[in-house]
């Protein structure tokens, strides 16, 4: 860089006036200094000062702030959209989850009440899955997944949770076939569960309606009376429910009035029915029961009533 | 022949000021090299006849305002360092490198000590020795960048 020669460019810049420019430097210093310390202006002073001095701090910081945000934006906004995609990936699975678990939830219930059925019946009984029930409703007969090898038999009952099903006719080694209640001519010894009335229903054929053939006229039986197995004849243990009546028409040109009964049990929505192992044989526990009715009565004949018709 | 290009000094002199007050992470801040002696003693050796005592001082006093120190402090501190390099800018700078470099870390560490007299903090502490070093160390690199800036700008007086 070419030197030039040194011309006169202020007071303060002639090389001659080195010391006496440091001089005056440093008492100005001093002045500013003491000034700072002793005067009266000294708040003021700092005043200006800060409103002179906060603007580089305040950019650095605001750059900095600025940098760092952006930089946390951007990471927070990768954060969040990984964490949104994980989330979504849990909530459909999840939400799978849940599915599983409601018909796990139900399936539960009923193993439950069955388990409880079991209890409730005080027999040995096995849960069985329904393996097939064939479309053909004529005559409904149901399939179930187990057979002789899980000890099952024929003339075993078989029951779904609410009710009576039917009983085991047929087993290989490892299905059986159910006899339907509802399957036409089928009878099944009940009592009525209000008035202990001693009757049979009759499988119509239909897979939502049971008759009871053998009620005289001005029978104690109303609509809504619920059926339970009666125990008669050792085939099905007493105490559980058939059907609910659901028509009571006197028919006085006949002996018996006209009643019909909606079975309880719903083997084409159930996945699993119980099959009581042993079945009480020739135990008529109606027979130890105090008497109601006609108890004892032989199950062939109809239940004789106390007012005659 | 005009003067020109003389806004670069000033325009350094403040990037040295904004460099300095740039919040340091904590740990480095030990390290913090003296930007604002560093450019300025390199225009005091450029351009002595330009930049002097009094811009010294009046950039300490800038420093003391950016720095919230007591106004007069940096600037004292400062006009001392500028007083050193001009009354030998000839000899620093004919003198090579490593010798210039050496002066500068004395005057650097003079400048600190100073600094930290004047403050009242102890003076005994790394971040007495260790910020010279550091600006010692950027030196030739800073003389380069400002070089090529000042014939860049055609600086002239």
């Amino acid at each position: 860089m070419p030197r030039l020669a040194t011309r006169g460019a202020g007071l303060f810049h002639r090389r001659p006036y080195q010391g006496t420019r440091l001089v005056l430097c440093l008492l100005a210093s001093l002045a500013l200094l003491g000034a700072a310390r002793w005067a009266r202006w000294r708040a003021d002073l700092s005043d200006v000062e800060t409103a002179l001095s906060t603007p580089l701090p305040r950019l650095w910081h605001g750059v900095e702030g600025g940098t760092a945000r952006w930089f946390d934006a951007w990471r927070s906004r990768r954060r969040l959209v990984a964490r949104v995609r994980a989330l979504e990936r849990e909530t459909l699975r999840l939400r799978a989850r849940l599915e599983t678990e409601r018909a796990l939830g139900l399936e539960d219930r009923r193993l439950r009440r069955i388990l409880g059925l079991r209890r409730r019946l005080g027999v040995r009984a096995v849960a069985v899955p329904i393996l097939r029930l064939p479309r053909d409703p004529y005559p409904p007969r149901m399939l179930l997944a187990r057979g002789r090898a899980a000890g099952l038999a024929t003339g075993m009952p078989v029951l779904d949770l609410r009710g009576l099903v039917g009983v085991v006719t047929t087993v290989r080694a490892r299905s059986a076939l159910v006899h339907l209640v509802v399957t036409r001519h089928t009878l099944v010894p009940v009592e009525d569960l209000r008035s202990r009335l001693l009757t049979f229903v009759e499988g119509t054929g239909r897979l939502h309606r049971l008759s009871l053939p053998f009620v005289p006229n001005g029978s104690d039986i109303r609509r809504g009376d619920l059926l339970v197995t009666s125990g008669v004849g050792g085939v099905y243990p007493p105490g559980y429910p058939v059907a609910v009546v659901t028509r009571v028409e006197p028919e006085p040109a006949y002996a018996f009035a006209r009643v019909e009964a909606r079975p309880l049990a719903t083997p084409f929505r159930d996945r699993v029915v119980v099959v009581l192992l042993r079945a009480p044989r020739r135990k008529t526990e109606v027979a130890k029961r105090p008497a109601a009715g006609g108890a004892g009565t032989p199950p062939s004949v109809p239940p004789r009533k106390e007012t005659p018709p | 022949m005009r003067a020109r290009g003389l806004w670069l000094p000033p325009l350094t002199l403040v990037l040295a000021l904004l460099l300095a007050s740039l919040p340091w992470p904590r740990a480095l801040a030990v390290w913090d090299p003296l930007w604002v002696p560093l450019v300025l003693v390199y225009w005091i050796l450029m351009l002595p006849e330009r930049v002097g005592i009094v811009t010294a001082w009046v950039t300490g006093l800038v420093d003391d305002v950016v720095h919230l120190t007591p106004l007069g402090e940096h600037a004292a501190v400062l006009a001392v360092v500028a007083y050193v390099v001009e009354r030998w800018s000839l000899q620093i700078r004919l003198a090579p490198l490593p010798q210039q470099m050496a002066i500068l870390y004395l005057l650097f560490t003079a400048d600190r000590l100073l600094e930290l007299w004047l403050a009242g903090s102890p003076v005994f502490a790394p971040g007495v020795f260790l910020p010279p070093l550091v600006t010692v160390l950027l030196w030739p690199f800073t003389r380069s960048v400002l070089a090529r800036l000042a014939r860049r700008a055609r600086l002239r007086f």
